[in-house]
């Protein structure tokens, strides 16, 4: 009877610690997300503001700088697919913007417009290393849940796997190339 | 050597860290006021015991903490970076990102030492004023990816809290042995002597028991010199073991292993042995072993607070 009361204690103390520590990384997987979703923010102003400056400048207007704008509501969304899907398409359509600057050479010394592009790195920078601490609080998280005998009550307890957004490739040589350019 | 190759999760490893840091600190008072009461309990004097606690933990101790840091930058001469100087604008956004991927809620600030030797390092006690320090040398010979990786270097410094758990710990491990060493010859001379310093009211007894404490500050003064040299060893040990850990969370910060190898081979090719000049410029002999290379080689490996640059840059090389 005794020995059934300890056993008993045991695993309730092992549940807690479970279920506080299952608390805890989902936590750090929203932490690491709200600081995603900051730099976005900052992302999408910089953006308005490039795409303001090189209308102003160039009086150039395109279907690429004209998505640009459209993709800020869905970058500022919260929902985590879709903001995560916008921002990897804008990402790949800033080469063609500093392309413009190779026709008009005006731009190429106009003070804000180089500023704009410097933030333009930062921002993209700084939204990798989010990324990074997001994915490894995902990967900490899925790994707890799905390991014995956590998963057994994970499930039960409503915490399913998380998505992580892995950096593809492509991405990755492109923001190097977007470092070294001096720009 | 499993600990660093055991994926941790920073943000976790913050936490745990916090438990760890605070069960060792307190572990050391509670082996001080122990220590202390029972000196106390021996000079026959319990109110003596309680304040050599108090004197240790509560005095020197905050004295030692405070001024560590104005001491390195008088010692340095370093400066708050200057974001209008392109180079540091660069490392600090840098900075700002590691901080991003650690997780760390407050960015840590930077300084930068005037001095063409290129190496660095970070302090701060707590994880609110956290530094990082480098020397404008470190900032013209590397590249992004490599300056990324040592700032990664001394952002797990930060993390792991090093800074804190040396001083602190070297201190009062020091003040714990010291006190000890003083307890001990106390024990020891109560049971030649019978134990007269316990029974009371005698004065030729109270007399000798006066110089019999003097005869203990005395011998636990030239006994505190061998127990810095003890404690330096374990220092020692500490910070080499320490060095290896960072590395291995430099990479995971930058998921980049060829970013710091490369920094480390670049920093001890550049300056494979310093002068005095450099020494001095880097803040003097004890400031060494604060940087991310030391190139301070010991006849024995026991005394060198880094593991050999090539070591960690094989090992680096090897982890992805």
């Amino acid at each position: 009877m005794k020995y059934i009361f300890i056993v008993i204690v045991l695993l309730i103390i092992w549940f807690i610690f479970m279920y506080n520590g299952l608390v805890r990384k989902k936590n750090y997987i929203k932490e690491a997300w709200s600081s995603i979703d900051v730099q976005l923010k900052r992302k999408t102003n910089v953006l308005t503001n490039l795409v303001d400056t090189i209308k102003m400048q160039t009086k150039y207007e395109s279907e690429t700088l004209e998505k640009i704008v459209g993709m800020r509501a869905q970058m500022l969304s919260g929902k985590k697919d879709e903001a995560m899907d916008a921002n990897d398409k804008v990402s790949k359509m800033i080469p063609s913007i500093m392309a413009i600057s190779e026709s008009y050479p005006e731009l190429k010394s106009n003070q804000s417009y180089l500023h704009l592009m410097e933030d333009i790195k930062n921002v993209e920078d700084k939204i990798a290393y989010a990324r990074t601490r997001y994915n490894m609080t995902v990967v900490d998280y899925n790994t707890a849940i799905q390991s014995f005998p956590t998963s057994i009550f994970a499930k039960m307890l409503g915490y399913t796997d998380e998505k992580a957004y892995e950096i593809s490739d492509v991405e990755r040589e492109y923001s190097d190339n977007l470092r070294i350019s001096e720009l | 050597m499993s600990e660093e190759q055991r994926p941790v999760i920073i943000y976790e490893q913050v936490r745990k860290n916090q438990i760890k840091t605070f069960i060792l600190i307190a572990f050391y008072i509670i082996i001080i006021f122990m220590i202390s009461f029972a000196i106390g309990y021996y000079a026959d004097d319990m109110v003596l015991g309680a304040g050599i606690a108090f004197f240790v933990v509560f005095i020197l101790l905050p004295i030692q903490m405070l001024t560590g840091n104005k001491m390195i930058g008088a010692k340095t001469h370093w400066q708050e970076a200057n974001m209008s100087n392109p180079g540091e604008n660069k490392v600090h956004h840098l900075v700002e990102g590691l901080s991003l991927a650690a997780g760390l809620k407050e960015t840590p600030k930077l300084y930068i030492i005037p001095t063409s030797t290129p190496n660095a390092f970070a302090g701060g006690l707590s994880l609110k004023n956290a530094y990082i320090c480098v020397t404008t040398g470190l900032i013209d010979i590397l590249d992004e990816p490599e300056m990324e990786g040592v700032l990664a270097h001394e952002m797990s410094h930060i993390i792991q809290r090093d800074v804190l758990v040396s001083t602190v710990s070297i201190y009062l491990m020091s003040a714990a042995i010291v006190l000890g060493s003083i307890l001990f010859r106390m024990s020891r001379y109560n049971m030649m002597f019978g134990g007269g310093t316990r029974s009371r009211s005698n004065s030729r007894e109270k007399g000798n028991s006066a110089a019999a404490f003097a005869a203990i500050a005395l011998a636990g003064l030239i006994l505190s010199f061998v127990i810095r040299f003890v404690a330096r060893l374990i220092n020692l040990a500490i910070s080499r073991k320490r060095e290896y850990v960072a590395d291995a969370n430099a990479v995971r910060l930058c998921g980049y292993s060829e970013g710091i190898a490369d920094a480390l081979e670049k920093i001890s090719k550049y300056t494979p042995e310093y002068s005095k000049q450099q020494v001095a410029d880097l803040g003097g002999d004890e400031m060494l072993c604060l940087y991310i290379f030391n190139p301070t080689q010991w006849v024995m490996p026991l005394f060198s607070t880094h593991p050999p640059i090539e070591e960690r840059i094989k090992l680096l090389r090897n982890m992805y």
